[in-house]
């Protein structure tokens, strides 16, 4: 700040307009984020009951003051087989397609990086071209994909490379396929924003002072790449976790991740409390990564 | 060409040849990018331990060079030589010589101590040895304090310094140096300037520098090679750069702006007649290149050369007119930009009297004003181009 006028800043905080600037993301906040939380924490805290709405109050009308709280459905969670699997099925197929995405998005960002300006425009659009059809139609493409008559099964048993069928749909290697496709350009673009900000001169000092090609990136690409990589698997994992639809569609009934069973929870057994649980509890464990994110971005940034 | 005088046994690879083989030999090398040429047909040779300096302006293309030596571009065509040995299609991590960037491009996410060692760990160097050679590189710049910071957390010219630790550990045969002095504050650069040219000496390395300073290549280059435009125009020791330059780019180049376009008619002892276009009067010159008569030429003129007069000239010295254009103020000298009478301007610099009555200084003429410049036959260069 300029010493001369201390005066510059406080007269800025006391300012209304300040203020109101402020004011703006905090209530859109406050509004989206805080209280729906709440309100799910809150009903994870009730007990199921036949009614409209289908869960207990949490103040009781008759008796003033009264808080009844309920820990059941977190109890539940942590007893429940069901839960446990669906939860370690989530965070396992979930981290495998973050994987994947990495291993192919990589590549394919630092490809991008170096080709021509205009070339690099035309690639991007490509990798963003998928968003412009529905989810749901994309998803359902890949079963007409991988399905036993579908192209694949159908291409490979016209090149002999195999006689009957492969089963792969509704299998996990389905949902791996079908998380990494839809995902990939999360990974691809703060991938692409970080590598396209390394000084191609500190590349070119490591190839000058006798790194070999995989030195090169293994010692300086990488390592410089890193928050872009931490952000990359952020936003591929944390949606993948908690995906619903491509394991419902492409996966198979045997191993359910912890979305369907929430979803289940709320549309089918109607136990509000049960799926308000899950939630909550599937929000505390992906703060943990978050958490950990935040921790690698400000590392790399510290010189 | 210099001679790689070869106490050291450096190996004769060419037979042709009857020299011991330079550190450097770059003959007819080409780039170009999107058909813009940047490098054209350079050749020159680098004799071993010298301070060989590439001057020229911004764009010449005198970083390509470089990056071409270093491999981090592709020629187009022709060949690099170390001590004999063509290693033209040799990788850029194969090649003895290292690069030390204008940007400096130091490894933001290591050490000043990790980014020296990380040379030296890829040539599977054993730990204690890249440790005692990086503590020494570090003793030798003066920033074994340093160690264990970033590069993000140290001045410019503990980076600049680091940079150069970095390409020196390894101890190339060459060294190239991309405006080493460039990025610094003008307070330090006289004085890493000097430091530079003491490291030249104690560790007898090959040096390459680029720069756009004429003063720098001047003081530190033991020869110099001009670059223009992608071609190398002159090259030879400072002194005979600087003093006999053979075009008037070059001579531009080193401060002699003004030129004047004749043609020889005559040799006379110790000097050369021209007719020149702009005066009616001949002219007089002893230095520069031979030339035969009737060939076109131009003399070469610095501002301080030439002096200005009201009456009559010192005879025997070059006479001509004109008409005081404009005049500015450089500190030590005014600057006379002087019409002459066939509309062409020349620049002449006069040192100021210093008046002993007040601190402020006048130019002796003033706008407008009729005046005669003359300078002595010695002063002034024939170019040819």
């Amino acid at each position: 700040m300029d010493q001369r006028h201390p005066g510059v800043v406080l007269t800025f905080a006391s300012r209304p307009a300040h203020w109101l600037v402020l004011f703006a993301p905090y209530t859109w906040l406050i509004i989206f984020c805080a209280v729906p939380i709440a309100l799910v924490m809150k009903i994870s805290l009730a007990e199921p009951i036949l009614a409209q709405p289908p869960f207990t109050p949490l103040f009781d009308d008759s008796e003033f003051g009264c808080v009844r709280l309920s820990f059941d459905s977190y109890a539940r969670l942590g007893q429940d087989e069901v839960y446990i699997s669906a939860l370690t099925n989530a965070f396992r197929v979930a981290g495998i397609s973050t994987v994947l995405c990495l291993l192919i998005g990589f590549p394919m960002a630092y490809a991008i990086t170096r080709v021509t300006p205009g070339f690099r425009i035309c690639l991007l659009v490509l990798v963003a071209v998928p968003f412009w059809t529905a989810f749901l139609i994309r998803v359902y493409a890949w079963m007409g994909l991988l399905g036993n008559h579908g192209l694949i099964n159908g291409l490979l048993q016209f090149m002999g490379v195999t006689e009957a069928p492969i089963v792969l749909l509704h299998t996990e290697l389905a949902v791996y396929i079908g998380i990494a496709y839809v995902y990939l350009p999360f990974m691809i673009f703060p991938l692409y924003v970080n590598l396209s900000r390394i000084d191609p001169m500190i590349v070119d000092a490591a190839r000058d002072l006798g790194a070999n090609p995989i030195r090169v990136f293994g010692s300086v690409i990488f390592p410089l790449s890193l928050p872009g990589v931490a952000a990359g698997c952020i936003l591929v994992f944390i949606p993948a976790v908690g995906e619903f639809v491509i394991p419902t569609m492409l996966g198979g009934a045997d191993s359910l991740m912890i979305g369907q069973i929430l979803w289940n929870e709320f549309f089918i057994a109607r136990n509000w409390p049960m799926a308000c649980a899950i939630a909550s509890f599937l929000l505390a464990l992906i703060a943990l990564p978050v958490a950990a994110f935040q921790s690698i971005t400000t590392m790399g940034a510290r010189p | 060409m210099d001679i790689a005088l070869s106490a050291s046994g450096v190996k004769r690879i060419d037979p042709a040849s009857t020299v011991a083989a330079p550190r450097l030999r770059v003959s007819e090398l080409d780039k170009s990018f999107g058909g813009l040429a940047t490098v054209r047909n350079v050749s020159l040779d680098v004799a071993k331990g010298k301070f060989f300096c590439l001057l020229g302006r911004s764009g010449c293309g005198k970083t390509t060079l470089l990056r071409l030596i270093a491999r981090l571009e592709c020629a187009d065509r022709g060949r690099v030589e170390v001590d004999g040995i063509d290693i033209t299609g040799w990788a850029p991590h194969a090649r003895p010589v290292n690069l030390m960037f204008q940007s400096y491009a130091l490894f933001p996410h290591m050490t000043v101590a990790q980014n020296i060692a990380f040379g030296l760990e890829q040539d599977r160097l054993k730990k204690a040895e890249v440790r005692q050679c990086v503590a020494e590189a570090m003793d030798m710049l003066a920033i074994s304090t340093l160690g264990s910071r970033r590069p993000g957390a140290i001045s410019g010219g503990e980076q600049q310094r680091v940079a150069l630790a970095r390409c020196l550990v390894k101890r190339p045969k060459l060294l190239l140096l991309d405006e080493p002095l460039g990025a610094l504050d003008p307070g330090i650069r006289e004085h890493t300037r000097q430091e530079l040219r003491a490291l030249h000496k104690r560790l007898g390395m090959t040096f390459v520098v680029v720069t756009h300073d004429r003063e720098e290549a001047l003081s530190l280059g033991s020869r110099i090679a001009l670059m223009d435009q992608g071609a190398i125009v002159q090259t030879g020791p400072p002194a005979t750069i600087f003093r006999q330059p053979r075009t008037r780019r070059a001579a531009e180049f080193f401060g002699a702006i003004n030129h004047l376009e004749g043609q020889i008619i005559s040799e006379i002892p110790d000097a050369i007649r021209m007719a020149a276009n702009a005066n009616a009067e001949k002219i007089c010159v002893s230095k520069g290149q031979r030339l035969p008569t009737g060939s076109r030429c131009w003399i070469v003129l610095r501002p301080e050369d030439i002096k200005l007069c009201r009456d009559q000239p010192p005879s025997g010295n070059n006479r001509m007119e004109g008409r005081v254009h404009d005049i500015s103020f450089a500190g030590t000298h005014f600057v006379y930009r002087i019409r002459l009478a066939g509309g062409q301007l020349f620049s002449v610099s006069e040192p100021i009297q210093e008046s002993s009555s007040a601190n402020r200084a006048s130019p002796r003429f003033a706008d407008n004003e009729q005046v005669k410049l003359h300078w002595p036959w010695t002063k002034g260069t024939l170019v040819s181009s």
